[in-house]
């Protein structure tokens, strides 16, 4: 074995209990990270499936116009071909037409501006995980109702809340149409949701699309597809591959101006997008903490180690170890002070990590309400930690820079030492 | 004649602490030939382990002239006189020679893994000198598992592992009882016969005194007899 590690890993076992105590601390911390990023990880996964799964998904087609400023009349028309097409791109899983409508919604007794949002019952349970969040009555049928009787429309709850209304209850809807004329209908409550996204559940109504388009005069057209990917983080290569297919298409028969656009989620949720960098910024921060703790640890065992050892050293230079190679040494003790408890740090925090991972974090360790909502998204329950190989490796790489530049200061002191005072110990 | 292994003109020492000025050294004039085995004598603070230091290039003089094997140490850089005192010095101190953490035989070899030798190299050299000074046996022990004469005999392998020009020793015996102490000094003297490396001893220790070919007294921070047995 190499003559410094040989010195560094006895030196560490001469001094156990110095040792131990330092080892513990460079591994809690680097254990302290890997939990960390684990967890936030998983907690960003969270908020971006929290925050595109229930109506956004992870891809939208809009007209360009739409895109810029969405209006009633800014519509394009996509037939089943149409969508079809775009599911048979490998990275699309499902797709959704979507018509996008606001409007008055109300009874006798109360009334509230709404969002009314036209779907595909079918295909929109494919995309989103809307349909789940249904906890009274039930999810749209897969056609519109019978032409005598009210349009079917599912409630987010705050909505239904608000206008004091159940499944069974009828509604009247006033809104503006295509053509400049105001639409209005009578509808039917068949189901309340609550799906964890606020936007959905306090101010959302979901009707079949061929009610939306009726009554805003639409004529069979749509505002939007909102189309589902595997991985959210792959949304802009997924919009990329959407873009060339719709620009194969020739804009589906629009003119060049209004063609259509596809927006991954990280352009349609700047905020959520911006969020999500932040969070991975602060990482830094959290490093600095907590490694600065860890490498004052190694700082300070180093230098105790090395003036314990002074007249050691006064001999060994004497004999014709070089000052550099003395400093060398040193580092590499550090090194394996840092090493041997990131990787034990690594292991432990990697455990946790995989527990919360498998098992989940019950978030009523953070609050007595077993849950709270951030950025429009609802956190209840277990949240899951989201374990990578690099979540566990990189804060054990970087602990081992730390280690190599604590141990160099007191290694550069010890190096600089006068062999012939020290062994007479004149220092 | 050829030149002297060591040869000091008029060498001094100054150390400076704050304003004192202490002059260890005040013109020494010496000369050692190759297979010496010589002591330098004299009351404590005469100036023998400072000349010994100058030497061994473990310090600088602050004038005269010094050459050691054929080489000016009197001005070296400290990664030059590192390497110096690696090719031609050997060393034994009055203590802490050892590493504690390295073995007996780990602490033998230690020079010669600075230089660069082989495992193998290292073994034929290292073992025989070991069961040569009687530690046959014990080359697995930790120097506190190791009587203090046998600590200095493995210090003594050390000096001698890489054939040095010189051995320098400053009160080797200081730290040991009168028998662990000639059987030292006896055993350095005979590989001073077997292999002809030179010994140049600090002390005033009357075993090494005795044993010494030639011995160096000095006062003051000079020569003042310089007594051939
Ligand atoms: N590094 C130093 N700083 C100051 N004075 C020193 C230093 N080294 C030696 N001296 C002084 O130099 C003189 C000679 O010391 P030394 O060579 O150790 O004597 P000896 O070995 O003969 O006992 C003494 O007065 C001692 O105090
Ligand atoms: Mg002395």
């Amino acid at each position: 074995m190499n003559l410094s590690v040989r010195l560094g890993i006895r030196n560490l076992a001469r001094h156990r209990w110095r040792s131990i105590l330092t080892l513990g601390g460079v591994a809690a911390a680097v254990a302290l990270m890997v939990w960390t990023l684990a967890f936030v990880d998983g907690w960003l996964d969270l908020m971006v499936r929290g925050a595109t799964a229930v109506e956004t998904g992870q891809v939208q087609v809009h007209s360009r116009a739409y895109a810029d400023q969405p209006r009633v009349y800014r519509s394009f028309h996509a037939d089943d071909a149409f969508l079809d097409t775009l599911t048979a791109l490998s990275e699309v899983d499902a797709a959704a037409p979507r018509v996008k409508l606001a409007g008055l919604v109300g009874n006798e007794r109360t009334s509230q501006v709404a969002r009314l949002l036209g779907v595909d019952p079918t295909r929109e349970t494919e995309t989103t995980a809307v349909a789940e969040g249904v906890v009274e009555g039930r999810w749209l049928s897969g056609s519109p109702a019978d032409l005598t009787r009210p349009r079917e429309v599912v409630l987010g709850r705050g909505l239904a809340r608000q206008l004091r209304v159940a499944p069974g209850d009828e509604l009247v809807v006033f809104l503006e149409a295509a053509d400049g004329s105001l639409g209005n209908d009578l509808l039917q409550v068949v189901g309340v949701l609550e799906t964890g996204n606020s936007m959905v559940d306090r101010g959302t109504a979901y009707m079949h699309i061929e009610d939306a388009q009726w009554v805003a005069a639409l004529d069979g057209e749509i505002h939007e597809v909102a189309l589902r990917t595997a991985d959210p983080e792959l949304a802009p290569l997924a919009a990329a591959a959407v873009a060339a297919r719709l620009e194969a298409l020739d804009g589906a028969g629009l003119p060049e101006e209004e063609g259509l656009v596809a927006q991954p989620w990280q352009e349609l949720l700047p905020g959520l997008s911006q969020i999500l960098s932040v969070s991975r910024e602060s990482y830094l921060f959290m490093y600095l903490m907590v490694y600065l703790v860890a490498a004052v640890g190694i700082l300070n065992t180093q230098r105790m180690s090395a003036q314990e050892r002074r007249r050691e050293f006064g001999v060994l230079v004497a004999v014709g170890l070089a000052p550099r190679r003395l400093l060398g040494i040193l580092v590499v003790e550090a090194l394996v002070l840092g090493m041997l408890g990131a990787l034990a740090g690594g292991l432990v925090g990697g455990v946790i990590s995989w527990w919360h991972a498998t098992a989940g974090l019950d978030l009523s360790v953070f609050t007595d309400q077993g849950g709270f909502s951030y950025m429009g998204v609802v956190f209840e329950g277990r949240i899951f930690a989201r374990m990578s190989a690099a979540a566990v490796a990189q804060p054990v790489l970087v602990m081992l820079v730390v280690a190599v530049l604590s141990g160099l200061w007191p290694a550069w002191v010890a190096s600089r030492i006068e062999p012939a005072p020290t062994i007479a110990g004149r220092t | 004649m050829s030149e002297p292994l060591i040869r000091a003109e008029g060498v001094t020492k100054v150390f400076r602490q704050g304003e004192l000025e202490v002059h260890a050294l005040r013109g020494v004039d010496l000369t050692v030939g190759v297979g010496e085995f010589s002591a330098l004598a004299g009351p404590s603070g005469c100036g023998k382990t400072t000349l010994l230091n100058l030497i061994g290039a473990l310090d600088e003089p602050s004038g005269g002239v010094l050459s050691v094997a054929g080489q000016d140490v009197t001005q070296l850089a400290r990664g030059d006189a590192a390497d110096f005192r690696l090719d031609h010095v050997g060393f034994v101190f009055q203590a802490y020679n050892l590493v504690p953490v390295l073995t007996a035989y780990e602490n033998a070899e230690f020079t010669l893994l600075l230089r660069g030798a082989s495992r193998e190299e290292r073994r034929t050299v290292v073992e025989p000198l070991l069961e040569r000074v009687g530690l046959g046996g014990l080359f697995e022990r930790k120097p506190h598992e190791l009587s203090g004469g046998q600590q200095q005999r493995v210090a003594v392998v050390r000096a001698l592992a890489t054939s040095p020009s010189i051995v320098l020793a400053d009160e080797p015996t200081a730290n040991l009882d009168s028998t662990a102490s000639a059987g030292l000094l006896d055993l350095m003297l005979e590989l001073n016969q077997e292999l002809g490396t030179t010994f140049l001893f600090a002390t005033h220790d009357e075993l090494v005194l005795e044993r010494a070919k030639r011995v160096v007294r000095m006062l003051d921070g000079r020569v003042d007899e310089d007594i051939w047995d």
